[in-house]
């Protein structure tokens, strides 16, 4: 796996991970499940994928992009690498309204299974969801974690660190 | 080697996409093209060795036409973002698709009908187009700090670049006078430059860059690159040797290097693949690995050859292996992968949501032809070494249909690109 040396981009790269975790399992669900064959309400396998998207997008994505553009995108600005953080807090923009969106129907879906007008919509978005998130990761995979690599001092890494933690 | 932040600022260096996509809809277009060739002279693929005509102009249709298209593509986009030196003058890079895509056009009609002055012409006017890309990446690669194994891909790939143009227009020329003592060795130094030379060497350079970054991997350590490249290189410059010098000793000897250099790329990829943080990869990377085996294959093939091992259609199945095993399947893939990431970038920012790669055109139009590629890749492999010319037709059609699907997905996706462009600071 990439080497990362710092605290804070270790466990960015471990939330990537999990991330891409969830979201391969979701695919496979919609491989299994086509957009005209709704999931019965009792598939255990699919009310605990529900779980992990809800804590996913409340965790992994929420406090993941707040952080990065609270704490880690000025780091760059002020280094002067302004256009990764403008790429990255646009894709943000369109990320997070679709994963609150998947959520919220993850949590309806939960208690009262999917209707198909439900099941349409969650495919709709979490296909959608997947490749943003896939083509947002790889952006961050490659420039913004070998970059905090490259600038974050040994006290700086506790201090980012410690102010995610709280935030989590 | 270490995973880079290549990435960081790449939408600041990013060409206009006019540039590359202009390199990779020629180089679709020729991929057709060049299966309509084999289906035509399908009958003389296993009995050609050289000379002019349809079986030259078709190899050339593969080699200068689809391969070197996309190298050129690929190399201007990729290095301009690796290097962190954008191409600033952008109408060089137009002047060099204007002056190399007319040129091959001319060059490849001169070849198949066996038009003379046509294909001494078309081979100048190409061999400028080369040249001038040559400048250009060297221009670009020149005093670059780091990513030493990739650049030292670049700089073997450019040298083979240039004595490659100057073996192919020396060839043309002999075919009219008659000058040279052995046409034959200079025809297999010239293939062993392009084929192994300048576009085994690039691809396998970019791999280091492109693999990692698609498969969401970390790049394999430096100095497998570094290895593997100055196997090659040497290799490469020991077979050149003993082709010329009559020495199949030593030729034997540089393709044992040659097989030391491919299994570190190979071994390389395979670290790279089996770390990958994303485990399904899709259609383009199983071209990818079929790609990589069908290399495997192709020096494993070599070496049988010189041990003389090969049946009477040997030569031919080594050519289909090389063109059309490794480096088709292998850049059909990247291309796979690299037109919607492209696409992707030069559709998204400024204010306006980023546009799906998926949205942009239909990906089943990837699925058929990675089949048809696949399917024609086999039955031309088959077709070869039975000596069986409806087999060969038959893999040629397959792979007509897998290319027309690449060019219909290419269309979709330039299509969408010209609608939802970005606007430009």
């Amino acid at each position: 796996m990439f080497s990362f040396d710092h605290q804070i981009t270790r466990t960015l790269h471990d939330e990537h991970l999990a991330t891409i975790s969830v979201l391969e399992r979701l695919e496979g669900v919609f491989r299994k499940y086509g957009p005209k064959k709704t999931p019965d309400r009792d598939n255990d396998d699919i009310t605990a994928l529900l779980g992990d998207i809800i804590n996913l997008v409340e965790c992994d994505v929420k406090n993941h992009f707040t952080f990065e553009e609270g704490k880690l995108f000025p780091l760059l600005s002020a280094m002067g690498d302004m256009p990764i953080s403008q790429i990255l807090t646009g894709e943000h923009n369109v990320i997070l309204p679709l994963g609150n969106l998947i959520s919220e129907i993850a949590k309806t879906a939960r208690a009262d299974g999917f209707s198909d007008a439900a099941w349409t919509a969650f495919r709709q978005g979490g296909v959608e969801l997947i490749e943003r998130m896939i083509s947002h990761i790889q952006k961050e995979e490659m420039a913004l974690l070998p970059m905090l690599e490259d600038i974050v001092e040994e006290d700086e890494d506790a201090e980012l660190m410690m102010a995610y933690s709280e935030m989590r | 080697m270490k995973s880079t932040n290549f990435l960081s600022g790449a939408n600041s260096r990013l060409l206009p996409p006019s540039i590359p996509f202009r390199f990779f809809m020629a180089a679709m277009i020729f991929y057709l093209l060049f299966w309509a060739a084999l289906l035509y002279n399908a009958e003389d693929i296993t009995s050609y060795m050289m000379g002019s005509g349809p079986m030259l102009g078709t190899i050339h249709m593969a080699t200068l036409g689809v391969l070197t298209m996309t190298v050129i593509g690929a190399s201007l986009q990729l290095l301009s973002v690796a290097t962190r030196r954008a191409f600033k003058a952008f109408w060089i890079c137009r002047l060099l698709s204007w002056i190399y895509i007319p040129g091959f056009v001319l060059l490849a009609y001169g070849m198949f009908t066996g038009w003379y002055m046509g294909m001494l012409a078309g081979a100048c006017i190409t061999g400028a187009g080369l040249l001038f890309f040559f400048g250009l990446i060297i221009h670009n690669i020149r005093g670059v700090q780091g990513m030493a194994a990739i650049m030292q891909h670049c700089w073997a790939a450019m040298l083979s670049l240039l004595a490659l143009v100057a073996l192919g227009i020396m060839l043309i020329f002999d075919m009219e006078h008659g000058f040279m003592g052995d046409h034959l060795a200079v025809v297999t130094s010239h293939f062993i430059l392009a084929v192994f030379g300048f576009m085994s060497l690039l691809a396998m350079g970019f791999s280091y860059i492109l693999v990692p970054m698609f498969a969401l991997a970390p790049a394999p350590p430096e100095k497998i690159g570094r290895l593997s490249i100055a196997c090659n290189a040497l290799a490469i410059i020991i077979m050149l040797v003993g082709v010329n010098m009559y020495l199949p000793w030593v030729t034997l000897a540089g393709a044992v290097l040659a097989m030391g250099g491919v299994g570190l790329y190979l071994f390389g990829m395979m670290g790279v693949y089996r770390a990958r943080m994303r485990k399904r990869l899709g259609v383009p990377f199983l071209l990818i690995r079929i790609g990589w085996f069908m290399l495997l294959l192709t020096v494993l093939w070599g070496g049988a050859g010189l041990l003389n091992l090969w049946p009477d259609t040997g030569h031919s199945l080594f050519a289909v292996l090389a063109i059309i095993g490794w480096l088709l399947t292998f850049l059909t893939g990247i291309l796979q992968r690299i037109i919607p990431f492209l696409s992707s970038m030069h559709t998204s920012g400024s204010g306006g949501i980023p546009m799906l790669a998926s949205s942009m055109a239909d990906e089943r139009y990837l699925l058929v032809n990675a089949a048809g590629h696949l399917g024609g890749l086999f039955l031309v492999a088959l077709g070869v070494l039975l000596d069986w010319t409806v087999i060969i037709q038959g893999g040629a059609v397959l792979g007509l249909i897998g290319a027309g699907a690449l060019l219909l997905y290419m269309l979709m996706v330039v299509r969408h690109m010209i609608k939802n462009q970005p606007e430009r600071p």
